[in-house]
């Protein structure tokens, strides 16, 4: 029962980043990038818990800790639901995604650091928020800052048309409105936090541009304008030299797969489906917390093995107890109460 | 929705005025933008980027003839490059509106843009 309540989160994380982007796709796109990137947030921190509660029962096993805590390390021993080289293994893990996401999380919080400066510094040289580069590469950018600014090249705002540019500038200010990065760093650190999440890393960000490219249409008043400028803009594209590499992880912009949702009737809130994925979170939080208190549960018991067997509780002696066993109380304890592996 | 207007506006008549060759008057800026613009709106627009330091004018017959400023615009343009020049992880926070395409999409593409023109033409 405690093993599954540990392994749970695991499970669910793998099920969030497998099946949530897939569930999500025809959902509106700021519905999903939300739900995505803070459902992986809540899942990779519960899956975080785990491994530190499994690493945790490794540690409580270790004499100097038991000696300090003043419990039993054989009789947490008995209780634990995981072998001690599990144990093991999920301490190592926890050490290992500790040091991830601090250097994820490190990462991003300077990378946005610097663009803040960047836009800062460019308070007086573009106050429109709008900064055109000489550039022959068709490049356009949201650089977020306070406030944030639109990169364009010169040589991709020649070649559109006025619908084309309209859509252009309301899709990076959308990005830069709705704080889009903060998203993207969201779903960096919940792939940091458990790997099993990584799928959302891609979904979200494919996420973010349709959200982006809603927020266009809306601006604009029309769907099949922004579908128009995406497809003109992809054609360019492959006409052009490779601009900038693709972003990060590899993941391409979707040009055809967002024409085609702009083409499409405007999406519909999947009830069912946000319904599911709610309800599996409210789960993984239950179970992790119900995890920890069974974890308060045994520390709990073995500190009452301690009080029974003041000298020999310490020894690998007091793992050969089985089933309940109950003491002559000479201390004016309680009656003790091991319960062993399986109860 | 007026708000918005202001700051988008703005942003707009700059991309317009970047995108041309030559320096506009406003009539010629007011045809680049939404058709129901009205011009005062514009001259006023331009007026507020020309106090901003961001465009310049001349005297083209009667009227105005109004382009970008390139030195401010340099200037941030150098600033933003040691952005763009940065490592894969800074860029990763900078969102593209010019995505990564395979040439197998250039057909599919094709037909997408052909029924895009389609249905823009039944909204209208």
């Amino acid at each position: 029962m405690t093993l599954l309540a540990l392994l749970l989160p695991l499970g669910l994380c793998a099920g969030y980043g497998a099946l949530g982007p897939r569930l999500l796709r025809r959902g509106p796109p700021a519905l999903a990038a939300r739900l995505l990137t803070l459902g992986g947030l809540a899942a990779g921190v519960c899956s975080f818990i785990s491994l530190g509660l499994l690493g945790f029962a490794f540690l409580a096993q270790l004499p100097d800790i038991a000696q300090r805590g003043h419990w039993s390390a054989a009789a947490l021993r008995a209780a634990s639901p995981v072998s001690r080289g599990v144990a093991f293994v999920a301490l190592a893990a926890l050490g290992v995604v500790t040091l991830a996401a601090v250097w994820v999380i490190a990462r991003r919080v300077w990378a946005v650091h610097r663009t803040y400066r960047a836009c800062r510094r460019m308070a007086r040289s573009s106050p429109t928020g709008l900064v055109v580069i000489d550039d022959e590469r068709l490049m356009a950018y949201a650089v977020p800052g306070r406030p944030g600014r639109i990169v364009v090249s010169r040589d991709l705002l020649s070649r559109l048309d006025r619908n084309e540019r309209r859509v252009l500038l309301a899709h990076e200010q959308a990005h830069l409105d709705n704080n889009h990065h903060w998203y993207q760093a969201g779903a960096a650190i919940a792939a940091a936090l458990n790997p099993l999440l990584t799928p959302l890393v891609p979904a979200v960000e494919l996420a973010l541009e349709r959200w982006a490219d809603e927020a266009a249409a809306t601006d604009i008043g029309s769907r099949s304008r922004v579908a128009s400028a995406l497809g003109r803009v992809a054609l360019l594209r492959l006409h052009a030299e490779p601009a900038i590499p693709p972003a990060a992880f590899g993941v391409t912009s979707h040009l055809a797969l967002r024409m085609r949702a702009m083409l499409d009737p405007p999406p519909r809130v999947p009830r069912v489906v946000v319904g599911a994925l709610v309800a599996s979170l409210v789960l993984t939080a239950a179970t992790t917390a119900g995890a920890g208190e069974r974890m308060e549960g045994m520390i709990d018991t073995a500190r009452s093995a301690v009080a029974c067997h003041p000298a020999g509780a310490l020894s690998a002696k007091a793992s050969s107890h089985s089933g309940q066993s109950a003491h002559p109380d000479p201390m004016g304890h309680r009656p003790c109460r091991i319960p062993t592996r399986g109860s | 929705m007026a708000r918005r207007a202001s700051g988008a506006l703005e942003r707009e008549i700059l991309a317009v005025l970047w995108a041309a060759d030559r320096p506009l008057t406003a009539v010629e800026v007011q045809a680049e933008l939404d058709p129901g613009l009205a011009y005062t709106t514009v001259m006023t627009i331009l007026t507020r980027l020309l106090r901003k330091g961001v465009v310049t004018r001349e005297r083209d017959g009667r009227s105005y003839a109004f382009s970008p400023l390139v030195e401010d615009a340099t200037l941030a343009a150098t600033q933003m490059h040691a952005l763009l020049r940065a490592r894969r992880d800074r860029r990763a926070v900078l969102a593209q509106f010019v995505g990564r395409l395979d040439t197998d999409d250039e057909h599919l593409l094709a037909e997408l843009v052909n029924e895009a023109q389609s249905a823009d033409e039944d909204d209208r």
